[in-house]
């Protein structure tokens, strides 16, 4: 039989139960799209984001996905509506292209959702025809790329023959990307006879690399607009015997032992880990105060290093 | 590393919550490089269409602005590295998004194949340029389509002195946005519109860390460009009537409130 005092622990106890599950549902959800979780660039980004939900136990519920190839578009529109219907409270996002997945967005927008940008920036003149604000929390891909192309100069000479194997080109970072890898060969002089989309996968890059070697042999050097495709480019340098140097951007787990080895000769790291997590914070502040969409941020920029041998 | 990493992007955060409290009545610089008949000199500032619509624009939304005649290159310098500072009549260039903000569209632009009058070649799309030697301006979203499309052409190094290229026989087709410039330039040979190459905006862009209040604001007065119907008695002072009621009835950026 239960005693008096236990009869008196019993209602209170029901009671912080109820106020516990009341709060759970309460946390705001977030959800993070990301692009091809194939890519180990965006398997880094969410375990990050999954360190980070964690390290934030009972602040947010944290809601994953992605789509399985980087030219997917129409899969990763689909989860965005999906965490519409499933009414998040906010989207982090790094799109798989930059104007294509506005229209969507839009509509997160309208259903009340916050919504970040990252890792790919949406495009301006799109976002400004739609008249919606959606902060980009990134760091700037052409000083990344200008960077490594920087250390890639210091080994070639005016007038040597290089070529660029760009991401998805219609996407903000393919372009910024490119336009770093080109400023750095200009400011030594060197000729960039080719710049072609290697999609950021590696089996399109390594034929198209397979490609400029042929049709250029006296090629010096391929600029790769990820490690992906870089990986490629190493793959079609090492099969044709020539002395071509390979960099890349994003510094994934799989360039490490290229880097070592020498085959690849420098590549970027934006923090692909912290990255989601640097979008979240940027949400989670603007839930606790409230703040609506039009009057973020429009853009926090966060941090990327050359990574060498 | 990545505390530091992760401290910087929290710097970042908390640097935007202080901005957000502060007031939006702190001018905003804004730099415009001479563009005739849009921009003109008057004096050591800046005169013209678009500088007094656009100061009336913002001033409707109780944002005052600092208006400076400063040279393109030099203007995207300091608009990237300076907050409180943005460029006028700015060409797109996706590269820039990451470190400028493009908020808003302030007028249509045009990319027009040139040609010494009486020249036999043929155009009709873009495509055809690769048949002849192209001078072209610098300019990122012009640099974009003649890539995709297979086009070798030589870069201008200064925009004004395309004209003189072309007459001088430097290459056979000028693609340039300077019409007015051009045509009233009597200095170098007759010249000929073959082909609209290109259709663009000029954007107003700014330093990243603007005010997001400002940003907004600007945002709003700028949503039918320089081509509001409060700023009609500006383009007739200019003697672009014409010009303006054009604006008006074709481009996107103006039609859509």
């Amino acid at each position: 039989m239960m005693s008096p005092r236990r009869w008196l622990w019993a209602p209170m106890l029901c009671l912080a139960l109820s106020m516990l599950c009341a709060q759970a549902a309460d946390l705001p959800r977030v959800g993070l799209v990301m692009k091809s979780l194939a890519n180990p660039f965006f398997v880094a980004m969410a375990e990050g984001a999954k360190a980070h939900a964690q390290s934030h136990a009972g602040k947010y519920t944290l809601v994953l996905t992605g789509i399985e190839n980087e030219t997917d578009k129409a899969g990763q529109i689909r989860l965005v509506e999906k965490m519409i219907s499933d009414k998040v409270s906010a989207i982090v996002i790094a799109p798989a292209d930059s104007r294509d997945l506005v229209p969507v967005v839009r509509k997160a927008l309208a259903a009340g959702i916050l919504v970040v940008n990252i890792d790919n920036k949406f495009d301006d003149r799109v976002l400004a025809e739609q008249g919606i604000n959606i902060p980009f929390v990134g760091p700037s891909n052409r000083q990344g790329a200008r960077e490594v192309g920087a250390y890639l100069a210091r080994q070639l000479k005016p007038g040597d023959k290089v070529a660029i194997i760009e991401g998805i080109s219609s996407t903000t970072n393919a372009q910024a990307r490119t336009a770093g890898f080109r400023e750095a060969m200009a400011s030594v002089g060197a000729d960039v006879v080719a710049v072609r989309s290697g999609l950021w996968e590696t089996a399109p890059a390594q034929k198209l690399a397979a490609d400029l070697l042929k049709a250029h042999p006296d090629l010096k050097a391929l600029l790769c607009g990820n490690d992906s495709m870089a990986l490629g480019a190493v793959a079609a340098v090492r099969a044709s015997q020539r002395p071509v140097a390979v960099v890349g951007y994003d510094n994934i787990p799989a360039a490490a032992p290229l880097l070592a080895s020498g085959q690849l000769l420098a590549t970027a790291d934006q923090y692909a880990a912290q990255q989601a997590a640097f979008g979240i914070d940027l949400v989670l502040k603007a839930i606790q105060e409230k703040t609506e969409q039009a009057l973020l941020p429009a853009m926090v920029q966060t941090p990327v290093k050359l990574v060498v041998k | 590393m990545r505390a530091a990493t992760y401290l910087q992007a929290l710097l970042a955060l908390t640097c935007w919550g202080l901005l957000q409290a502060a007031p939006a009545g702190e001018p905003v610089n804004v730099m415009v490089e001479p563009y005739p008949p849009f921009v003109i000199e008057g004096g050591a500032v800046p005169a013209g269409p678009y500088v007094q619509a656009f100061r009336q624009l913002a001033a409707a939304q109780g944002v005052a602005v600092n208006m400076q005649l400063v040279p393109i290159r030099r203007a995207l310098l300091t608009a990237e590295k300076t907050p409180g500072h943005c460029v006028l009549a700015l060409n797109y260039a996706a590269e820039t998004t990451e470190v400028l903000l493009y908020l808003g569209r302030v007028a249509p632009m045009y990319v027009w194949a040139y040609a010494k009058q009486g020249w036999s070649g043929s155009l009709t799309r873009v495509g055809d340029l690769k048949r002849y030697r192209v001078g072209a301006i610098d300019m990122a979203e012009l640099r974009l389509l003649l890539e995709q499309q297979g086009v070798v052409y030589e870069p201008l190094q200064i925009s004004g002195k395309g004209a003189q290229m072309l007459a001088a026989g430097r290459f056979d087709v000028l693609l340039s946005d300077i019409g007015p410039a051009l045509e009233t330039a009597n200095s170098v040979a007759p010249l000929e519109r073959r082909l609209v190459v290109l259709r663009a905006e000029r954007w107003l862009a700014c330093h990243p860390k603007t005010s997001p209040v400002v940003v907004a604001k600007l945002r709003l007065a700028l949503r039918e460009g320089l081509f509001a119907q409060s700023t009609e008695a500006i383009w007739a002072r200019h003697g672009l009537s014409d010009y303006y009621q054009q604006v008006r009835r074709e481009w996107p950026g103006a039609i859509k409130p």
